[in-house]
């Protein structure tokens, strides 16, 4: 059966191909994906092209436009043909269809039989062109063939095909699906109603004198004008009889509008939060890199200012929606949510764009738990978590957290250096949030730099204004004799080296100094590189 | 020993505060109003009593205004706090009192009340979790040395009345420094009670009472801290 296996053979090799994924996924992104910024483009152009096509046919109706609109038309058509077609393609991988069948074949010993095959790869296709949206994209194309032109009415078709490209209308739409069943309740009452209205009125008023109710067409319109509560007056009861069925049917005509506004006004405020979640998915994903911070209490509070005054993207998740609330009044992108579901940090980008995540959440178990998730998720991402507990800060080294910090730690040490020695621990304090103005910066040292081979004392750092806190270095042999030498995790940290120290490719030194002095020093040690090479 | 420090609150924070000052082997007192809490600090095998702090005269009972010479205020409502930061400032004017504070508005209510340094907890972990993302070298540095248990340390050091630097530049102190210490800046009272960064360049002319800063291992530190309080110039290193 050579033809089945080149189906066989085909399906396998578009299974495998790079290509052909990488081809499907673009035009994924740009059709389908909610969250990609293309998509955002894409829907746009095409709300433009409708309206302008829809606006061209309503103008040529009195106006003849000639050959360019004609042009203008085949493309607008081409256009949504394309689309169709690639909306088919996307909607499913029918190589896979193709390639289960096969494997089903293969396992059972019964004959592949490509016909069988292809009709439910066919089968599917035909399940996607059965969706509303799909009709409503014929429904767009199809009077624009010409022996079908009596159709034209329905080009205006294509107004309802921008439910497609915008996202508001979209939801519109699944809020009706969502509330069908109150809708659905609401319209049989609202037909009974009706429905015994227009019977009544039409049994006490068809034959009464100077009554304008003649036939039940008539009842009917009456009924649907006075339940809406329009009531335009020009049919009205004549009988007393007809009166009390036109009281009682207003009375039940406010029930069913408020009843009406409220579901779907609660449809929408239930909506709201998953529309404002569906905008932060969206920017999240536009962002290179993003930092996570999972909880916002006070220390995510602070944190988020610091982050947002440095300029760094980042994305909270707290479990309160007061909290989130407060976090969206700030100006912060937020999602009211679970941090311990591993879904909802995949979809704010863990294990993709996400370079840092911050577990603050008050309770240690939820920052455990989501370390070890984001840590699974990403091996190489880092993450700095909150511990309350003493005891928990080895569990959450362990989980993966690469710092801990544990805030009575931090306060207590504070509070105890500042009773001994108030004046130096605010200098050292300050020096480490950088409130003076003067840092703490570290200054590479690479290979081919100036700094490398030169010695400590032939550096002016004083007349920098800088002072040399020390020297941090990889950790070998010990070829530095009476230098003062501190561990550092792996690292020794050279605490004020004499003048013979020699520098080395990928030491750092540690400076104090003031912002202005340190760039200039950066400026000046690049300069002193061109120096040195432009000499031999 | 008698109690040099008193801490107000016997909550983890202050269990934690005790153990900061046990390292360094300060004698101090636990004090709660609750006695469940106390009692939790007992457990922890730290010295604990009970008192009413809202009583002035269970304060002075307990040594504010005698021997104790520092207060932390580690109750749990920031109201507390400001109270016994007011009764105690008021028992003893000299007295240093550190105070924590939960919601921010609290902080200068507690530097009125008297406290001379308020800690919020939230904000400098907070700081510290962006300091630990944005320069992990700087705060692994700093955790390791100064602040962790090696042998380096920031300390501070008085001039004393009739020590030679009594009206010497900071640059002849300079030269005969030949302690392994870093000099990171100076509090010259003719200039404020500011410190100033030695990185300014400024030659101070430097006084009885001013504070030098300064950064080392213990031994230099300590050595340091002779050559300036001695009365004689040390000879040029």
């Amino acid at each position: 059966m050579p033809l089945a296996q080149l189906l066989v053979r085909l399906a396998y090799r578009l299974q495998t191909s790079v290509r052909y994924a990488r081809v499907k996924g673009f035009f994924h992104k740009l059709l389908i994906d909610p969250r990609s910024h293309r998509r955002a483009l894409f829907d746009a152009c095409m709300i433009a092209l409708v309206l302008t096509s829809v606006m061209l046919l309503i103008y040529e109706v009195r106006h003849p436009l000639g050959p360019w609109s004609d042009a203008f038309e085949a493309f607008v058509v081409s256009v949504f043909i394309a689309e169709y077609l690639l909306r088919m393609w996307l909607f499913n991988d029918s190589h896979k269809v193709l390639i289960e069948h096969w494997e089903r074949a293969e396992l059972t010993g019964l004959p592949f039989q490509p016909a069988q095959a292809l009709w439910a790869a066919a089968r599917r296709k035909l399940a996607y062109m059965a969706t509303p949206m799909a009709i409503i994209d014929l429904l767009a194309i199809l009077p624009s063939y010409r022996p079908l032109r009596f159709l034209r009415l329905f080009l205006l078709f294509r107004l309802l095909k921008l439910l497609r490209y915008t996202r508001s209308l979209n939801t519109f739409g699944q809020v009706m699906v969502e509330k069908r069943f109150e809708l659905q309740t609401l319209s049989l009452f609202v037909g009974s109603v009706v429905m015994i209205a227009t019977l009544a009125i039409y049994l006490f008023e068809a034959d009464a004198p100077h009554s304008k109710v003649l036939t039940l067409m008539d009842a009917l319109y009456w009924a649907v004008i006075t339940v809406t509560t329009v009531g335009y007056g020009d049919i009205v009861p004549v009988t007393p009889e007809g009166r009390v069925v036109a009281m009682v049917l207003v009375f039940a005509g406010i029930g069913v509008i408020s009843f009406a506004t409220s579901i779907v006004v609660m449809a929408f405020h239930e909506k709201m939060r998953e529309l404002h979640d569906n905008r932060v998915y969206a920017a999240v994903e536009r962002q290179r890199n993003i930092t996570l911070v999972c909880g916002f209490g006070r220390i995510g509070q602070v944190l988020a200012q610091r982050l947002a005054a440095a300029g760094d993207a980042f994305v909270i998740v707290d479990r309160q929606a007061e909290s989130v609330e407060q976090a969206r009044r700030l100006g912060y992108l937020a999602i009211a949510g679970d941090a311990t579901d591993g879904a909802l940090l995949a979809s704010l980008g863990l294990g993709r764009q996400a370079r840092r995540i911050l577990c603050l959440t008050h309770d240690d178990v939820s920052n455990v738990y989501i370390t070890l998730t984001a840590r699974q998720a990403a091996p190489d991402i880092l993450i700095v978590s909150r511990a309350n507990k003493a005891e928990t800060v080895k569990k959450l080294t362990q989980a993966g957290a690469t710092h801990v910090v544990r805030p009575y730690e931090v306060v207590a040490r504070m509070a105890a250096e500042f009773i001994g020695q108030p004046v130096a621990f605010d200098a050292l304090y300050d020096v480490v949030t950088r409130a003076a103005g003067v840092h703490l910066e570290p200054l590479g040292v690479h290979a081919g730099d100036w700094l490398e081979q030169q010695r400590i004392g032939e550096i002016p750092f004083g007349g920098h204004r800088l002072l040399l806190f020390g020297v941090i270095r990889a950790q070998e042999a010990a070829t530095t004799d009476r230098q003062a030498r501190y561990n550092l995790n792996g690292r020794h940290f050279y605490f004020n080296p004499g003048p013979d120290f020699l520098l080395r490719a990928g030491d750092i030194l540690m400076l104090f100094g003031y912002q202005t002095s340190l760039s200039l020093f950066r400026e000046f040690v690049s300069r002193g590189w061109k120096r040195t090479k432009a000499k031999p | 020993m008698t109690p040099k420090y008193a801490l107000f609150g016997c909550n983890p924070l202050a269990i934690e505060v005790a153990w900061r000052l046990s390292l360094v082997q300060q004698p101090f007192v636990m004090l709660d109003r609750d006695p469940a809490m106390v009692e939790l600090a007992r457990q922890e095998g730290l010295v604990a009593g009970r008192i009413d702090y809202t009583d002035d005269d269970a304060l002075r009972a307990a040594g504010i205004g005698s021997h104790i010479e520092g207060v932390f205020c580690l109750l749990g409502e920031d109201s507390e706090n400001v109270f016994l930061a007011i009764s105690a400032r008021a028992l003893d004017p000299g007295l240093r009192i550190v105070s924590v504070c939960q919601a921010p508005e609290a902080a200068p209510k507690l530097l009125a009340a008297g406290a001379d340094k308020v800690v919020d907890p939230y904000e400098i972990s907070g700081a510290r979790v962006h300091e630990l993302i944005e320069r992990p070298e700087v705060v692994e540095l700093m955790e390791q040395t100064v602040f962790g248990l090696q042998d380096l340390n920031i300390a501070e050091v008085t001039i004393p009345d009739g020590s030679w630097l009594n009206g010497v530049r900071l640059s002849e102190l300079r030269r005969r420094m030949a302690q392994n210490v870093l000099l990171l800046g100076v509090v010259d009272l003719e200039r404020g009670k500011e410190l100033i960064f030695s990185t300014r360049g400024i030659d101070h002319n430097l006084d009885h009472q001013d504070v030098l800063v300064v950064i080392g291992p213990r031994g230099d530190v300590e050595a340091f801290r002779t050559m300036i309080e001695s009365p004689a110039a040390p000879a040029q290193g």
